[in-house]
């Protein structure tokens, strides 16, 4: 089955070419018929890579170790879930998952766009195929994912460490986001190949949009909560190079998709909507390249490989190739409208653009400091996340405090009466709330501020929807809860957006409690306790299971208490793999709105004995679980925003 | 077994790629005959009725001062009936100026205003009687724009 889904993969790349140049043609000679044909093209190509990619899972499903990247990637105790997730653990399997992602938008863009935006369509399928074009040549000629070796008896097995659910949510989130954004990108550049520099691309591509950023925010999310869970240092950001890589784009495309909103209602800021999108998508690509080049250490790198350079390459083409395209239509890019007033909407946004675009510059430089460090003095200097810290603190608090400003001001003019008055309320409720937390400010200045700004922005936030229900109830007669309905219902974008900044809110409270992360180590005896917070731990004893036969779990009991009361038996335990001689510690995470209770068992002698002393790490780490409960409110809000507007289907 | 497959998958994609070139059908032929300018037009329309809302819902929660809200939306209200004259001039459709600008720009839970009310005046803004001929404010010649009667 291999020769399939090669020939798939080589028949891709042929249509791919064919597709990038015949829709052009098309333009040039008036031949809507090539256009037509090359639409056909992209669904012909997204269903030969789901063919492929069908026949890589049943490869896998089927143990046929004579595939190179199945006996690499999996063996045959490996569960199944695992077994159909080993399709993205490695480089080639990724590139096709990328690829097959990139073919099925395609197809749906082609299908949303049959009656309209004809004029885009042909530059849009161009650019699309030719990004493909990248991921098809790597796969036939850099990374064959249906390379051959001589069948081994028995494939390598998967990394432990990616045998975890978030291993199996976290690559193909975050995939959906990079290869989301290549649409708006694709639009983008049509719009300024055509000339045609309104908003349409923008309406067009604004769920798209919407799309592409969440999944890649809910990528770098699943990233966190797996290393949270499985890397078992107590933390879920460390400020690697390649989080880092997916968090820029993020940044930029959180720019872009409040920076689009006064094009549509000012019809300015086109250039700089442009440049925005252009970088988030070098950004996602940038970030490719990083992890998949071995330039820079990462706990990501596929290693070093010639993979990573055809990703420079195509980096160095996307942006010569939009840079030109907007230097060229700059003048008629340019608006003729200006900002009626410094203290209006408009302006308060532009702030929130600079300072998330500077996150991003600042996040890049430290990222590649390493490289510059090494490019001028010779030697690579590291950038830890203490840089990371000092400089993206201030700027999130400076980014926080928008959140809650923005509401208040008045697009177009907002008057300094207006502003003071709508400004007292939330700015009382959070001098009362940062006085009430004074207690847990000592020390942690930071911290307290950050809540104090937490507080003011979750008010400002509940007030702007009461006051616009309150508007509503006024004008129409209608009683509370339907006036809110209607609102909501009427502006899904606004008032899914104030769940996302709700949603962001709680992460940040989860993100500032790690200013309060309490840590000990401790080598116990059985029946020896440790304390650490309010917490009493009660080593009890250690225990072997062998649940399957390629895994071998060392299990610590503990009892914990609280407040003299025992609240749980805790079980950390160390999983030893027959394919991997590392262990892997599995953290035993006792979750609450508070805080989390992360024990850890570090070590304990070998060969193993039921009653020996062991060694544990324990973390008690406030308010982690709102991070992941701002997740999914910014889940609960991007849906409400990207929910259709049924009005004109009646 | 195999390589009938192959040659099945093969043909099966080209003829599916070359199948529109062989019929030669314009599918959905390309927007070539829109009339650019008219299409710039409505973009700037939705602008300006954008920014109306945005001015309405603003003043509507206490956000905009009476006197901003007024200078603002007279302003965008004559830059409104302005773009609409020129869509209307652009022959794309014969509609009643006011009647597009009612339906469009006015919060839904006003009453509705029919062309017999009011237009602007184009120098100043100022509201005025339909059938008024002269600005009460600036003196003005006000346009007839009642196109369709």
């Amino acid at each position: 089955m291999n020769e399939i889904g090669e020939l798939c993969i080589l028949l891709s790349l042929g249509i791919s070419i064919y597709s990038a140049i015949v829709p052009i043609l098309g333009v040039k000679r008036g031949r809507d018929e090539y256009v037509a044909s090359a639409e056909n093209s992209l669904f012909v190509t997204a269903g030969l890579i789901t063919i492929s990619s069908a026949i890589l899972t049943y490869a896998f499903l089927n143990r046929d170790f004579s595939i190179e990247y199945v006996a690499n990637y999996s063996n045959r105790d490996l569960p199944l879930f695992y077994t159909v997730s080993a399709f993205w653990a490695g480089q080639k399997g990724s590139l096709l998952f990328w690829s097959l992602l990139l073919s099925l938008f395609a197809a749906v863009v082609v299908i949303q766009n049959k009656n309209k935006n004809r004029d885009f369509m042909p530059y849009v399928i161009s650019i699309i195929s030719i990004t493909q074009c990248l991921f098809l040549l790597l796969m036939t000629f850099a990374a064959r994912p249906f390379e051959l070796i001589y069948p081994p008896e028995d494939g390598s097995g998967l990394n432990p460490m990616l045998q975890n659910p978030g291993m199996v949510f976290h690559p193909p989130t975050l995939y959906m986001g990079y290869v989301g954004f290549t649409i708006p990108y694709a639009f983008a550049m049509a719009s300024l190949l055509t000339g045609h520099l309104g908003d349409v691309w923008i309406k067009t591509t604004r769920r798209w949009t919407i799309f592409s950023w969440f999944f890649l925010g809910m990528g770098n999310l699943f990233g966190a909560w797996w290393a949270y869970r499985v890397l078992g240092w107590g933390g879920y950001w460390a400020w690697d190079p390649v989080e880092n890589a997916s968090f820029m784009p993020w940044l930029t495309g959180t720019a872009y998709l409040h920076s689009v909103m006064i094009q549509e209602r000012r019809d300015m800021l086109k250039v700089w909507n442009m440049v925005l999108i252009v970088l988030t998508f070098s950004l996602t690509i940038f970030g490719t390249f990083l992890t998949r080049s071995g330039v820079i250490q990462s706990v990501h790198s596929f290693g070093q490989g010639p993979v990573g350079y055809y990703f420079l390459a195509f980096l160095i083409i996307v942006i010569v190739f939009s840079s030109y395209l907007i230097v060229s239509r700059l003048s008629i890019l340019k608006s003729n409208n200006e900002l009626d007033s410094i203290i209006s909407r408009e302006s308060s946004f532009l702030f929130n653009n600079l300072i998330l675009v500077g996150a991003a510059f600042a996040t890049f430089w430290g990222t590649m400091f390493p490289l510059i460090s090494e490019a001028i003095k010779g030697e690579k200097v590291t950038v830890g996340p203490p840089f990371f810290n000092q400089v993206n603190i201030p700027i999130g608090l400076a980014l926080l405090l928008l959140v809650g400003i923005c509401p208040l001001i008045a697009w177009k003019k907002a008057s300094i009466s207006n502003f003071k008055r709508n400004f007292l309320i939330p700015f009382i409720v959070s001098i009362i709330g940062g006085i009430a937390l004074m207690p847990v400010g000592t020390g942690h200045l930071l911290a307290w501020l950050s809540f104090t700004i937490s507080i003011f922005v979750i008010t400002t936030i509940v007030m702007e929807v009461y006051k616009g229900a309150r508007a509503r109830m006024e004008t129409t007669g209608e009683w509370f809860v339907k006036a809110l309905v209607t609102l909501i219902r009427k502006n899904k974008r606004r008032y899914g957006g104030y769940i996302i900044h709700i949603g962001v809110v709680l992460m940040y409270i989860g993100i500032t409690g790690t200013s309060y992360n309490v840590e000990k180590e401790a080598t116990l005896n059985k029946g020896e306790a440790m304390t650490i917070g309010d917490y009493k731990l009660v080593y009890r004893g250690l225990d072997l299971k062998e649940p399957v036969p390629t895994k071998a779990e060392v299990i610590a009991t503990m009892d914990v208490e609280k407040g003299g009361k025992n609240i749980v038996t805790a079980l950390p335990r160390k999983d030893f793999y027959k394919t991997s001689e590392q262990p892997i510690s599995r953290v035993y995470n006792i979750s609450g709105l508070k805080e989390d209770l992360y024990i850890i068992l570090a070590g304990f002698p070998i060969p193993f004995q039921k009653d020996s002393p062991a060694t544990f790490k324990v973390h008690v780490n406030p308010l982690v679980k709102w991070l992941w409960i701002g997740g999914l409110v910014i889940g609960v809000g991007t849906f409400i925003a990207m929910l259709p507007d049924w009005k004109g289907k009646r | 077994m195999i390589i009938s497959l192959e040659i099945l998958i093969f043909i099966s994609a080209m003829f599916f790629v070359g199948y529109p070139i062989f019929k030669k059908s314009g599918i959905r032929g390309r927007e070539s005959g829109v009339n650019e300018a008219l299409g710039e037009l409505i973009h700037k329309k939705e602008v300006v009725y954008t920014s109306i809302k945005d001015l309405d819902f603003d003043y509507r929660t206490g956000k905009l001062s009476e006197d901003d809200y007024k200078e603002l939306k007279e302003k965008y209200e004559v830059e409104a009936l302005h773009i609409l004259k020129d869509i209307d001039d652009s022959g794309k459709k014969k509609t009643t100026v006011d009647e597009a600008m009612i339906k469009e720009i006015l919060p839904e839970s006003a009453e509705p205003i029919t062309d017999k009310d009011f237009i602007f005046c184009p120098r100043c803004g100022t509201k005025a009687k339909m059938g008024d001929s002269f600005c009460f404010k600036c003196g003005a010649k006000l346009p007839n724009l009642n196109l369709t009667s």
